[in-house]
This record gives C-alpha cells, structure tokens and sequence, in this order.
C-alpha cells in the first residue's frame, strides 16, 4: 500500500490582490522582444487587480517525499508554500491538506526586536502550538542548536541576520510535524550552519516525514530532496525526478543568460545557478 | 514520487480529510469561522503573550516603562479638571473622579476599537507565515489593552485624593462592566477587521470618529442635566452607553441597568453580524493582505 497522501491540488489557482496599481503598464508596454520570466501574470479588473500567482496546479505529494521547488522569481514558489501550509485557501480548485505542518518561510516568525531570545522562543513555540508545559523544556536545546547561549538573554536586535535565521531554523525544526515546509531560509546561515542544520533534518526526517523545500541554491536541494516541482509563472512547468530537472532547469537557465547577454561565456551562466 | 494525476486517481475513497478542505462551501464557511474563534479562545495565553509584547516590550528602554501611559492620561485629567471643573463640574462633587474613570475608560474602549479593526491587517507577516486561529489576534489586542488599563489604575486611586470617602464595595461592579465592554467591543472588531483586509479606509475613518467622539462622549462634561446635542450624543452614543456601566459604580451609584441591556442586546448584535462577516471572508484574508 502507498504512502498516505499528504497533499492533494486539483485544479488550483491562487491569485493574490495588489492594491496601488497606477497607470496601465500592461497594456502600454509593447511587446518585449523575448518573454520575461519573472512574476506572475498581472490581472487588472475595475474593482481590483490580482497577480495570478498559482494556476491550475495539480499536485499530489505522499507521506515521506521531498520535493524540491524551483522556478524563476516570482513564479509561485512562496506562494505554493503558503498554500500547503494552510495560510491561503485557493481562489478556485480543490486543496486538501492532512497531517501536522508546520513551516518556516521566513526566519522572522513575528520575532520581536525588543524581547530577549529566550522570550522571543518561548512566544513563537506557542504561536506554533507547541504545549505550554514542554515550552520551557525546549527552549535551552533551541538555543544550543543556533549555538546563540551566550545571547539567550539579550534582545533580537544584538543579533545578525544570520544569527537570527538560525534562531528561526531551531524554532521550526523543533516541532515535529508530518510535513515541513521551508522556504529559502539556508541563504543567512553561514558553511557551517549548514551541516547543522542538516543533522537536525535528518533527525527530523527518521520518522518519515515529509519535506517541501524551497530554494535557489541546487546543492541544497539536491541535499535534501528527491523530487522537483518546476514552477514557471505560476503553472507547473515539470514535475518529476530531481536530477532531471535540475539537468533541464540549468539548460533552461543558461539558454536564458546566453539569450540575455547576447553570448555569456559558459562559466558566467553557470554561476547563476550554481552555489 | 507520483506525477500529477486526474482527482479520482488522487483521492482514495479511504482517504480522510483532517485538514478543512480549503473551497468554501456553503454552511461549511460559519461552521470554520466558529471553530476557529473556539479555537483561538483555547489559546488564549498565546493570545496574552502578544498583548503583554505590544504593551510592555516596546517601552522597555525607557526608565519608566509603561507609566508613560499613566503619565499621559494623568495629564489629561488633570487638565481638564483644573481648567473646566469650575464650569463643567460645578454640579458633580466626584467631578475629579468622574473624569478619571471617563478618560482611563474611554481610552480602553478607542484601544479595543482601534487595534481591534487593525488586528489582521497590521500583522501581515506572521498570518502569511504562521498558519494560527485569526481570533487570537483579537484577543491579543483585547489583552494589551486590559495591561494598559491596568497600569492607569493609579489615576482612578489617585482620583480618590480629591474625593474622599468614595470608595465602596459598588467598585466591584465596575468589574463585570469592563467584561461588557470587552464582550461588546470584541463583536465590533470581528466585524471591522474582517473587513479591514478588503477597505483599507477603516483605520483612518475611526480615527477621524473617533477625535470628535472624544467631545461627544460625556467624559469632561456632566450626564445630568445635558440638554441639546448633548442630551442626543448621551442617549445615541453607545460610547457614553458603555462608559456609563464602568463609571456609575465607581461614583457609588447603581449600574445603569437600561445601559446594561442595551448593550448587551448591542453586543449579542455585533457578534452575530460579526460572525457572518468574519465567515464570509476569513478565507481571503490572507491573499489580500
């Protein structure tokens, strides 16, 4: 018998509204030589505009995969996130959701700047439900492993952002969920943080949860993942093999860059893509 | 791995759903809205946490903390007591009293109102980042503002200087009428910060009403004796109402029972319409934030 299913899309479009819009920049601008792969498509109304940020997604994710999301900026990689996260409900489609999730898509987590790390830990344990008697028990071992003791009583803002995204990461990766939904986070925490942080999703890994991960960076993915979701303006571009897609994301990217510079010497397009 | 499949292939008929499924049906949406205020109200120390953070935290590097809040509103009493009690109070022996228990409640009341059709769209963030019951964001700002109400106590006692012998056992019925307010004011912050995501003209619209509510809510000048537009502004004023339950007891005077049911039958009001605002568009909050 198969792994439960964790995450199930049908159809899903997700848009977003945007207040402010001025101007008719859409419809004005003349149709660029070649497409523009950043954002989602901008949909304007009278009584409001919209980024279509997902559409018609269809996804099935079971018990114990890791799946690795990449696309260009903007297309849909965050918002997706969300969406399995439970935070936006789809504008049209079916999304079902089962099982604990908890997610770290941005290291802030409502931190306060003013409030000590150990407070700042001891609110955020509780903001993600985690039992009030087990709250102080873990908040020693959240701040041994961002390795921040000598700090545990001074406010956040005596922190780097790196320092803060390890606060984060500890905090995150101390519940244990069925499904952990992280967004690029691994980008502030420096070479040897990464090791770390690896270890503790390892652990977390044991009891065969499931991993939905976002990031720029290939040797994270291909660290930690197994599958791909390539997202391309908010439409799945490929789903499927990791490996094979990263083949088919780099060629795309490098298409890309030769297309952008004329002709980019080979090593250049790589670093833009490359860790 | 599996690839995308078609909706039969993707739902086994044994498959439970935990999660709520995420398109809004119909009957399905009041039923979600109910359980996630349930839900938040079990919280309710998460939701005691936050308040105490946007109370208390951010005074923390001054020397005297949160009696800047006392100070501010002492000021204010004092004020009005020595420039208009000659006139305005010449008929209310309690009248230092009176405009204490008027200007530390009125402020609690404009607190839950302000922050409370704030509560969604002022923390962006962390509902786009931590999925969490949307009522526990309501009641942080009723539990910042009950601190802050707290810590302007001292101007009630204070008060009590200028007007001896008032303190009575009728003090504690000023208790339950605070839980009026709080009950009343938490149907009208459902109501306005569902809303709030959707107009983002509400913050600025109770601002404006609010500065003049101020003049209109009898706070410096006397409910005895009001005639005219004051007499109005007493009778329609749900604020002069409410501010009413808290201030008669502490004056040694019986609660004002037709108040009492006013606002109750107002409250029960608020939080039905409420309720069926915050169902309708709980689902789309975040996606327009």
């Amino acid at each position: 018998m198969s792994p439960p299913i964790r995450v199930s899309l049908e159809d899903v479009t997700l848009k977003l509204r945007v207040r402010g819009m001025r101007g008719n920049s859409s419809e004005t601008m003349t149709t660029p030589a070649r497409e523009v792969f950043v954002g989602g498509r901008i949909e304007r109304a009278l009584w409001g505009s919209h980024v279509v940020a997902l559409q018609n997604i269809n996804l099935t994710i079971r018990d114990g995969e890791r799946v690795a999301i990449l696309g260009h900026n903007g297309a849909g990689k965050t918002t997706l996130l969300r969406l399995l996260a439970g935070i936006y409900v789809p504008s049209s489609g079916v999304c079902n959701l089962t099982g604990e999730r908890a997610a770290l898509l941005n290291t802030n987590l409502g931190l306060s700047s003013e409030m000590t790390l150990t407070e700042n830990v001891r609110v955020a344990l509780a903001l993600y439900g985690v039992p009030l008697k087990e709250i102080n028990e873990r908040i020693p071992e959240i701040i041994e492993f961002a390795e921040l003791q000598a700090f545990a009583d001074a406010p956040l803002k005596a922190c780097s952002s790196g320092m803060k995204a390890r606060l984060g990461f500890g905090i995150a990766t101390s519940v244990e969920p069925d499904i952990f939904i992280v967004d690029e986070v691994f980008g502030a925490g420096d070479a040897q943080f990464i090791p770390r942080a690896r270890r503790r999703l390892d652990r977390l890994f044991r009891g065969a949860n499931t991993l939905v991960l976002s990031s720029h960076s290939l040797t994270v993915l291909r660290e930690f993942c197994s599958t791909a979701l390539w997202l391309e303006k908010g439409r799945v571009r490929q789903y499927g093999d990791l490996e094979e897609i990263l083949k088919d994301y780099a060629a795309f990217c490098k298409e890309r860059a030769a297309e952008l510079t004329g002709a980019a010497p080979p090593n250049r397009t790589k670093s833009n893509i490359a860790v | 791995m599996s690839m995308p499949t078609t909706p039969e292939q993707q739902r086994p008929a044994s498959h439970k759903t935990l999660a709520e499924p995420a398109r809004p049906r119909e009957g399905g949406q009041m039923r979600d809205a109910i359980a996630d205020v349930f839900a938040g109200l079990r919280r309710w120390r998460v939701a005691a946490w936050l308040g105490w953070r946007d109370a208390i935290v951010p005074m923390r590097k001054t020397i005297i903390g949160p009696f800047w809040i006392t100070i501010q509103s002492a000021l204010w009493v004092v004020i009005i007591v020595s420039l208009l009690g000659a006139n305005l109070g010449a008929r209310e022996p309690l009248y230092p009293l009176y405009v204490a228990a008027g200007v530390v409640v009125f402020q609690f009341i404009t607190s839950l109102l302000v922050d409370g059709a704030a509560a969604f769209t002022r923390e962006a963030s962390l509902i786009q980042n931590i999925p969490i019951p949307f009522t526990i964001y309501l009641l942080r700002v009723v539990f910042k503002s009950l601190i802050v109400l707290g810590v302007q106590l001292p101007i009630i006692l204070g008060a009590l200087f200028f007007v001896p012998d008032t303190l009575s056992v009728t003090w504690f019925l000023a208790i339950p009428s605070i839980g009026v307010i709080i009950f009343v004011m938490f149907g009208v912050s459902l109501l306005l910060a569902s809303i709030a995501p959707f107009f983002r003209d509400i913050p600025f619209a109770l601002g404006a009403i609010l500065r003049v509510m101020f003049f209109a809510t009898p706070i410096f000048w006397l409910v005895d004796g009001a005639i005219g537009a004051r007499q109005i502004a007493v009778q329609y004023n749900p604020l002069a109402h409410l501010l009413s339950l808290v201030r008669e007891p502490l004056l040694n005077r019986p609660v004002p029972t037709d108040s009492l049911a006013l606002m109750l039958v107002a409250g029960t009001f608020m939080w039905l319409v409420g309720l069926v605002v915050f169902a309708r568009t709980r689902t789309m909050i975040a996606s327009n934030l």
